[in-house]
């Protein structure tokens, strides 16, 4: 009987007292180790989540900064690197404007272009426009941030492949595709004709700008229309270029740079444009605050198109440039030093695009950062530097 | 009470005693350990994943270090500020420009060409110079997100270094006069992870432009 009683005793308070300190123990560091595993695992996916956007940041900036010139720019000879705009009515054309009415995106003011110099009254669509300290500023103790501007031809809308003419005064332009089509006009294998312009997403679209030859810009300005094309031609398009754009790029009162100047002799009608048309892509990349959101965002604006967000949280965007005239090195330069112009630089050089996380604090971390730093030569710049070849054995 | 009555009692006590014993110590010890190894092997897991984002953040930087130097190469090739027998390391005949060995990545003089003579120190975002002698450095924002505020951080890069490595190209056992491989390796070390790693790009570059 005692055996009996024995083995369906219970345990003793101090048995009791002992588990449960060691069970208390065990819980509290179980418990420790859960939260620092979530916070290692926040970490984790805020750098995860902050690297993807950082990688396609910089991604789709350094190949619009190596695009720089590319196209027509060089093709149609001439500077390879600029293009005077219109601006003798005493207007200076302005940008990074978008639309029809805005031309205030940093910083609430318009950017005068660059003159060159020993013409300061002559502005110039530059291949690249630096704009040092002209973004908005985060922080005052650290300074205003940089913007930049890439102007590169758009080959891939094949505008070379119309003709055009322009009305008396000088802001009205009608392109017709000819037939058969100019020799100039090279489509890829397979293509009978080159796309319509008002098509929806390639065609011409309200901002764009249009270069003709080598010193004539226009901005589009209205929604392009078809009209009936005349004689053998096969299509017939109506676009405008009224002197009513925010960037002040469309002058009929110029006497150089604008259309105008195509307009023949007793202003006929209409006058056929002796050379053949490029879209030109002047992108500008700058950081912005949108309402929406709060957040400092990476913005890339497309000519006078409505611009798009790159990635958010960037805090900071800065650039230097190497420039190179005629044997003389000018590297890592904030801004053009003097007897030099935009197109002469021939490396751009990110010297902080700094970005932060998402999500700001969690448990007493706060953001986590990443910063890039690189380089990118400016490919369609260097060739004029090319010839004559100076002190190179080859 | 029958002796008989008295002997299925006992051994019906004895029944029930054996049912009630609990797990023995040892077996107790035993099954906690199998959990520990197993509970360490899922934390160990997640440390790995820890490891592997740190490593690709480091890569990532590796990239650019590599980058940079070669877009500074062929940028200084296309403008003809380099002639193409300076596209050399400087322990080479005829010298070339490219210090040899492995170097710390510092920032371009006043060349505009990495990992020359003339490289300078770099500076922070706060225009101050780096630590360690002026290696290059990342200025980020820190915990409160802004940059110019006390809590930057700067990160150094001194667990990178930079080397480039000129050899001529043979063909039928001679050299191309006009075409050089041009070898640039980033060798890194990541916090916790034990060794270096090494990003390497090489590219061909030609006299012609």
């Amino acid at each position: 009987m005692a055996r009996a009683h024995n083995s369906s005793r219970g345990f003793t308070l101090m048995e009791l007292m002992i588990s449960a300190a060691i069970g208390s123990v065990l819980i509290v560091m179980a418990a420790d180790l859960f939260s620092r595993a979530m916070k290692a695992s926040w970490i984790t996916s805020q750098k995860s989540e902050l690297q993807q956007d950082f990688r396609a940041a910089s991604n789709i900036l350094q190949r619009d900064i190596s695009m720089a010139g590319a196209g027509s720019l060089g093709q149609q000879g001439l500077s390879t690197s600029s293009v005077g705009l219109p601006a003798s009515t005493g207007t200076l054309p302005v940008y990074p404007c978008s639309g029809l009415t805005t031309c205030n995106y940093i910083n609430g003011a318009p950017v005068a272009y660059p003159t060159a110099s020993g013409a300061p009254t002559v502005p110039f669509l530059y291949s690249i426009i630096p704009g040092p300290n002209l973004g908005i500023t985060i922080n005052a103790a650290q300074g205003a941030t940089d913007i930049i501007t890439i102007v590169s031809a758009d080959v891939s809308l094949a505008l070379n492949c119309y003709t055009s003419s322009i009305n008396a005064a000088g802001t009205v332009v009608t392109f017709q595709l000819p037939s058969p089509l100019p020799s100039t006009c090279i489509l890829p294998t397979g293509v009978a004709a080159p796309q319509a312009l008002n098509a929806a997403v390639i065609g011409l679209q309200q901002g764009d700008l249009i270069l003709w030859g080598t010193n004539a810009v226009g901005v589009v300005t209205s929604v392009v229309t078809t009209c009936a094309p005349t004689g053998t031609n096969t299509a017939c398009y109506t676009v405008d270029f009224a002197a009513t754009d925010p960037g002040h790029i469309n002058q009929p009162g110029a006497v150089t740079g604008s259309l105008k100047q195509f307009v023949g002799s007793g202003a006929p009608a209409s006058t056929a444009i002796p050379v053949s048309a490029v879209r030109l892509l002047a992108v500008t990349y700058y950081l912005a605050i949108p309402p929406a959101t709060g957040l400092p965002t990476l913005m890339r604006l497309q000519s006078g198109r409505a611009p798009a967000p790159v990635a958010e949280n960037v805090v900071y965007l800065k650039f230097s440039y190497d420039v190179y005239d005629a044997g003389v090195v000018d590297a890592n330069q904030s801004s053009m030093p003097a007897g030099t112009n935009p197109g002469m630089i021939t490396k751009v050089n990110i010297l902080h695009m700094s970005m932060r996380s998402q999500q700001a604090k969690y448990q007493g971390i706060g953001y986590q950062g990443l910063d890039l730093q690189t380089s990118i030569a400016a490919r369609n710049l260097t060739s004029q530097q090319e010839y004559p070849i100076s002190g190179s054995s080859y | 009470m029958e002796l008989g009555a008295i002997m299925k009692i006992k051994r019906a006590a004895s029944s029930r005693k054996i049912d009630q014993s609990g797990f023995s110590l040892i077996e107790t010890m035993f099954a906690m350990v199998l959990l520990a190894v197993g509970m360490l092997a899922t934390l160990a897991s997640l440390g790995y994943a820890i490891g592997a984002n740190q490593t690709s953040q480091e890569d990532m930087l590796a990239r650019q270090l590599a980058s940079e130097a070669m877009e500074s190469i062929f940028n200084a090739r296309n403008t003809s500020q380099l002639g193409f027998a300076s596209i050399n390391n400087t322990t080479a005949s005829p010298p070339g420009v490219f210090l040899p060995n492995a170097q710390s990545p510092k920032c371009a003089g006043p060349d505009g060409i990495l990992d020359t003579a003339d490289d300078v120190a770099c500076l922070t975002a706060a225009g101050a110079e780096c630590p360690n002698a002026g290696i290059e450095c990342l200025t980020e924002p820190g915990p409160d997100g802004i940059m110019g505020t006390a809590d930057d951080v700067v990160v150094s890069l001194e667990n990178f270094t930079r080397t480039i490595t000129i050899t001529p190209l043979l063909e039928n056992g001679t050299t191309v006069p006009t075409l050089v491989l041009v070898t640039i390796t980033i060798n890194y070390t990541v916090p916790n992870h034990a060794g270096t790693k090494s990003y390497v790009l090489e590219e061909e570059i030609s006299s012609y432009h």
